[in-house]
């Protein structure tokens, strides 16, 4: 199956091609250099080529995911999609339905979606969830940061925490590791309350023994994906310390900061937070061996959900709406809380103003990518708003105006920031950077080997309009969305990691497991074809 | 001009009928309605297999039949006048937000839920949640009247934010359930644990029933705005006696569980 | 004969206990089960060789083909077919199960609700604070288990709680002195007639306002906040009990760590609700009838459904609706077309127009469900069987409409 691209202006940052006109060649769900003249072919002068969107960092699959669909039947009423000849049914809302999820995604031009937080224990679920994910290849990442098994490892036996976590990842078929306030949501599980700094005791670890033991673990085994952190403080006035602890305690080992905005605050706890996004773009700019996904709120209905309970906690107290806890064994917390964010209240427009900061301030695009931390910061179908947000600075500044003043007073926004992000900048940061943060080489690119993913927008001075309705989306070489109608409907593989383990850490890991899960340690690993295939293994030992 | 949809015969499965209502029909032409999309089951059908029409205009609709298993009539109106001349089913004017929608048998549950404006009028029995909330909705009706003439079922005003309901006859368990704000007056019985989480609400009961713990009675008076809102139930046909509109009522307040906003009205056997 | 030890998961309740041995004779055939309780023996000895044939229609034996073909016609035909049941099944049986049900516009409801009360729609309007089994056993220092008796209904939990402990305080409440009460270190008896008033009063007594209850109900509450966390398991029926628990519980969470944990009773109801919301955005009483989910607890539940007379075919997976469903609505699937799909003979596969006796997953065939707690396990097969699956039997009825 052949496929020409023809004289589209490509934006293909990854292979320094920067808005030329020239065609793209696509060749059994491959891009090729040439195919024959006789190719099918689609005629895109006029439009702007650019590989098929990576998200980073969402939340689509899993229990957490399932339990806020659950929590919202009042959503999903009023936004249902209707059964086709190709596509199933489903609901929308702030957290689609499966099938739903999927088609959205494509239908905005997304061809890789990272679920950001799975617990390993139910990794089984996410991988079902994933399994009813149509049109996306989906990878996700296990959460390890809470985990008393691997405490009790880090405290007895650090030498075999690497082990332990490469055979986690084969365990569950996941991709990489996520930690999230480390240490943190155990500590509150035990009715002590959140950490507050990287060297609070929990367990007999500390935060910081966490971050050492396991980014050192991914950093040893060399996993495409370098330790994915949510910080500790999530949300507390003052945080940019903890996030700058946080850095400092890698010793240069890489890692990649889940939703910066979220940890970008100044400030004393407990009081107004301010903006301290100008420190954390010159501190990102100035250490390459770091990354960071934003995590832009955007004006309107969200749901939060996370593995940091504590934090759902606090949310719960300000909305006194719905709320969500779940306590996962051994391993992590989960917290849900339904939440809109409105532009006259400080807090939130303070939150979305230090997201505009951080992209606008960024120096390097590659290593700030676009993240809503979908559902958290806003749904994924905000994303061609917040586009139009970095690329329209006259649209920007009129929202800007409509925004609690007291709040973009404090931040930078109004000081001439008059960067317009480019288009080829918007691809870095949707696409090339991200694919290449996750260590997918076959991603983000459209040089000759890479996946056949790729977007055709219409080139339209309306940006959000533009990004919100591609014209073609092309996935594994396959047209499956034309003029903004799902026309095939496709499974996509789940990306996996592959990390090899020394099987003795079986015998290691049995013990603690009959001692502390519920589940037989033999039931743990996930086995069954169905949920495991078809899938890619990336393999560790080769970071790009 | 009165526009009468009558039903041929009773349908073979249940009718979803959110398109007879006076807005969508309106500036339509006999053919048009007639051809109107109806989901029968898991079919669609056109109104006009299973309607009989006749008339005109659309300010002001009959429905003729028994439409027991219609579902959804009046459902969203925002205007006009609307009238079943027969019991129907669930959801009758949800989601209403004007207009006067007039039911001369029963309803089914959900009437009235999470309504805006207008008036329903049934001189039957309501089912469950009349004026209610759906599920996972916070708010139930937001404005408006309800009267019902005969019974209301359980959690009648669940989650009520503003408006009226009165009921003539008996009113189930857990009335004003989690509600927000407004009004219910149950003019027969009321079933247990009335105001149950309720926040700012006002019940007003003319007999007594089993109240929450968290309830506790405040004083025994007169309250001016129920004087008013009883005249005004009586002009609109409610069977209001003069003892309920001088009596005196005792006012329990909670629910002290969540807000201690709301209040429980009942009435003072007479002296 | 140790090699013919295998590895086994219970479907016989919530708990789906995954630390079973099965012992296998040299023909075969199952044995000998270690560490099953006597719901575990009754649930494989009810799928091991069940007696029913493959396929029958109308009580008769057919052949597979035959019967796919007349079950897809009878679905194809209903204006209102219902799908019901799925608690006792995997995941991906469910699954196929609810394609096929948006496939013939069909009402789809798991047993779940009817079976296990009322606490969905409780969860909907506020949430809920939860957690899996081993947080509640390494955690939770009282146990509250609030009119449940699981030491019947769910015979190994307490085992696996580690209960009773000197250290940790188990409280029961009930309206007469159970099983479980009897384990207890201290049972309350309370009339389930007045749940509502008893869960009220524990807020009030809990948030410390005032209260007017003559409930001996202070030691509890004073238990409940000062103990470092709590867990109600619980088997509560109605919305508004539910409702009452489920804010005691975030009550609870204003002064100490506390969760609740349905007591589902199916081994994998809580697969079926997460399968038909995964899928629709909904955990039960869906209508695919106008090609979109539309869900409506109460008036698309499986019992209103029958007894309006609305459905006019039934497609029952891995359940004995006529064993449990109220009377008039068991009398109303009577009288209707029914597709039985189970492993196991049934009351309802006896009466069913088409029924189809499958292959067992977790003994003959293995698949994932989900524990009372969410937690996915997964069933082992033991033995061979030459019957299909009922995921490949819905399959091939569904592959019979296009």
């Amino acid at each position: 199956m052949t496929l020409r691209i023809a004289g589209g202006r490509v934006y293909d940052p990854a292979n320094g091609v920067a808005g030329e006109l020239r065609d793209v060649c696509l060749s059994d769900g491959k891009v090729v250099e040439e195919v024959p003249a006789d190719a099918p072919r689609i005629d895109a002068r006029g439009m702007v080529v650019m590989p098929g969107g990576v998200d980073i960092h969402a939340h689509i699959a899993g229990p957490k995911v399932n339990a806020a669909r659950r929590l919202t039947p009042e959503e999903h009423r009023g936004d249902v999609v209707e059964r086709s000849a190709i596509m199933r049914s489903g609901t929308g809302g702030t957290v689609p339905s499966t099938f739903v999820t999927g088609y959205r995604y494509a239908l905005l031009g997304y061809t890789t979606v990272v679920e950001a937080a799975t617990p390993p224990l139910a990794a089984r679920h996410a991988l079902a969830e994933l399994r009813d994910t149509p049109m996306i290849d989906a990878a996700f990442l296990l959460l390890m940061g809470n985990n008393q098994a691997l405490f009790d490892l880090i405290r007895s036996d650090p030498a075999r925490v690497r082990d332990a976590v490469a055979w986690w990842l084969e365990a569950t078929g996941g991709y990489g590791v996520k930690l999230v306030n480390p240490g943190g949501v155990e500590r509150w599980k035990r009715g002590d309350g959140n950490v507050s700094s990287l060297d609070d005791v929990v367990a007999g670890v500390t935060p910081r023994q966490v971050l050492e033991a396991i980014a050192g673990a991914v950093h040893e085994l060399k996993l495409p994906h370098p330790v994915h952190v949510h910080c500790n403080n999530l949300g507390v006035a003052g945080n940019w310390r903890t996030t700058l602890d946080t850095l400092d305690t890698m010793e240069g080992r890489r890692a990649h900061l889940a939703h910066l905005q979220f940890h970008a605050y100044g400030g004393k706890p407990g009081g107004r937070p301010r903006s301290r996004a100008p420190e954390l773009a010159e501190y990102l700019g100035a250490h390459p061996e770091f990354s960071a996904d934003v995590g832009q709120v955007m004006f309107g209905d969200a749901m939060t959900m996370t593995a940091d309970a504590p934090v759902s906690e606090r949310l719960r107290d300000i909305t006194g709406g719905k709320w969500v806890n779940a306590d996962t064994e051994v391993e992590t917390g989960c917290g849900i809380v339904p939440f809109t964010y409105r532009e006259k209240n400080y807090v939130h427009a303070l939150q979305w103003g230090i997201g505009l900061e951080l992209f606008l301030l960024s120096r390097d695009p590659w290593r700030l990518v676009l993240s809503t931390d979908h559902p958290n910061g806003g749904s994924f179908l905000s994303y061609p708003r917040l586009i139009r947000l970095l690329m329209d600075r006259d649209f920007r500044n009129e929202q800007l105006r409509r925004a609690n003043k007291k709040a973009i007073q404090r931040t930078v926004l109004l000081d001439d920031l008059d960067r317009e992000y480019t288009l080829e900048e918007i691809a870095i940061v949707t696409r090339a950077g991200p694919a290449r943060l996750l260590g997918l080489r076959d991603k983000g690119h459209l040089g000759a080997g890479a996946d056949a993913d790729v977007t055709l927008y219409d080139d339209r001075p309306d940006r959000e309009e533009m990004f919100a309705t591609p014209r073609y989306v092309i996935k594994g070489g396959r047209v499956v969305v034309r003029d903004g109608e799902l026309v095939e409907a496709l499974a996509g593989d789940l990306l996996r990691v592959a990390a090899p383990h020394d099987p003795d850490i079986e015998d290691v890991l049995r013990d603690r497991f009959e001692e502390r899960y519920t589940v037989q340690f033999d039931s743990y690993p996930v086995t069954e074809p169905w949920l495991l295939e078809p899938a890619r293994r990336v393999a560790a030992g080769s970071p790009a | 001009m009165t526009l009468t949809l009558t039903l041929r015969e009773a349908p073979a499965a249940p009718l979803r009928a959110e398109a007879l209502c006076p807005d969508r029909l309106a500036g339509l032409s006999r053919a048009e309605i007639e051809r109107l999309e109806l989901w029968h089951g898991n079919r669609r059908a056109t109104l006009g297999e299973l309607f009989a029409v006749s008339g005109a205009g659309a300010e002001d609709v009959r429905v003729v039949g028994d439409l027991g298993r219609v579902a959804g009539l009046g459902a969203g109106m925002t205007g006009g006048r609307l009238t079943l001349e027969g019991s129907a089913g669930p959801h009758v004017g949800a989601g209403m937000g004007d207009g006067e929608l007039i039911v001369e048998g029963d309803v089914g549950d959900w009437a009235g839920a999470e309504m805006r404006g207008g008036r329903l009028i049934v001189r039957g029995s309501a089912g469950r949640r009349l004026g209610g909330a759906y599920a996972g909705a916070r708010a139930g009706m937001h404005g408006g009247e309800v009267l019902v003439h005969g019974d209301a079922g359980e959690e009648a005003g669940a989650g009520l934010r503003r408006g009226l309901i009165a009921v003539a006859g008996r009113v189930g368990a857990a009335a004003g359930l989690s509600a927000l704000a407004g009004t219910i007056v149950a003019f027969g019985t009321i079933g247990a644990h009335p105001g149950a989480g309720m926040r700012r609400a006002s019940i007003v009961a003319m007999t007594t029933t089993t109240l929450l713990p968290s309830y506790s009675p405040a004083c025994t008076y007169r309250p001016p705005f129920l004087r008013l809102c009883l005249r005004r139930l009586r002009a609109l046909g409610l069977p209001v006696t003069d003892e309920q509109i001088e009596g005196r009522y005792t006012r329990w307040s909670g629910d002290s569980v969540e807000l201690t906003r709301g209040e429980i009205l009942i009435l003072e056997p007479p002296r | 004969m140790p090699s013919h030890d295998r590895s086994a998961t219970c479907g016989g309740c919530g708990l789906v206990c995954d630390d079973i041995k099965a012992v296998v004779g040299d023909d075969g055939g199952l044995e000998r089960l270690i560490r099953t309780c006597a719901l575990g023996d009754a649930w494989f000895s009810e799928r091991v060789a069940p007696a029913p044939p493959l396929a029958r229609v109308d009580g008769r034996e057919t052949g597979l083909e035959d019967a796919l073909d007349r079950a897809a016609a009878i679905l194809a035909r209903a204006r209102m077919p219902l799908v019901y049941g799925l608690g006792q099944t995997t995941c991906e049986a469910q699954r196929t199960a609810v394609a096929l049900a948006e496939a013939i516009g069909a009402v789809i409801d798991p047993a779940g609700p009817l079976l296990d009360g009322a606490s969905g729609l409780a969860y909907q309007a506020r949430g809920a604070s939860t957690a899996t089994l081993g947080d509640v056993r390494d955690r939770a220092d009282v146990v509250v288990v609030w009119r449940a008796d699981p030491v019947t209904t769910h015979p190994r939990l307490l085992e696996r709680l580690r209960l009773p402990d000197a250290s940790r305080e188990l409280v029961v409440v009930d309206e007469r002195r159970t099983a479980t009460a009897a384990e207890a270190d201290t049972f309350l008896e309370l009339p389930a007639s007045r749940d509502v008033e008893a869960l009220w009063t524990l807020r009030a007594l809990v948030r410390e306002v005032p209260v007017a209850s003559e409930l001996p109900l202070d030691d509890l509450a004073a238990r409940l906040r000062g103990c470092r966390s709590a867990a109600i398991l619980h088997h509560v029926r109605g919305h508004v009990e539910a409702l009452g628990l489920h804010a005691l519980v975030r009550d609870l969470c204003q002064v100490t760590h506390a969760v609740a944990v349905t007591l589902r009773r199916e081994g994998n109801a809580a697969g079926a609700e997460d399968v038909l919301a995964w899928q629709t955005g909904y955990p039960s009483a869906v209508s695919f009838a106008s090609g979109h989910p539309r869900s409506s607890p109460g008036e698309l539940s499986a019992a209103a459904v029958l007894e309006r007379g609305d459905a006019d075919a039934a497609l029952v997976v891995g359940s004995d609706p006529l064993e449990h469903l109220p009377q008039p609505a068991a009398e109303q699937l009577r009288a209707i077309p029914v597709v039985s799909v189970d492993a196991r003979a049934t009351t309802t596969a006896d009466a069913a127009r088409v029924a189809f006796t499958t292959a067992a997953p977790g003994v003959h065939r293995p698949g994932v469900v989900h524990r009372l707690d969410g937690v996915p396990v997964p069933l082992r097969a033991l033995l061979a069987s030459s019957r299909p699956s009922d995921d490949e039997v819905l399959g091939a009825i569904a592959g019979r409409l296009a």
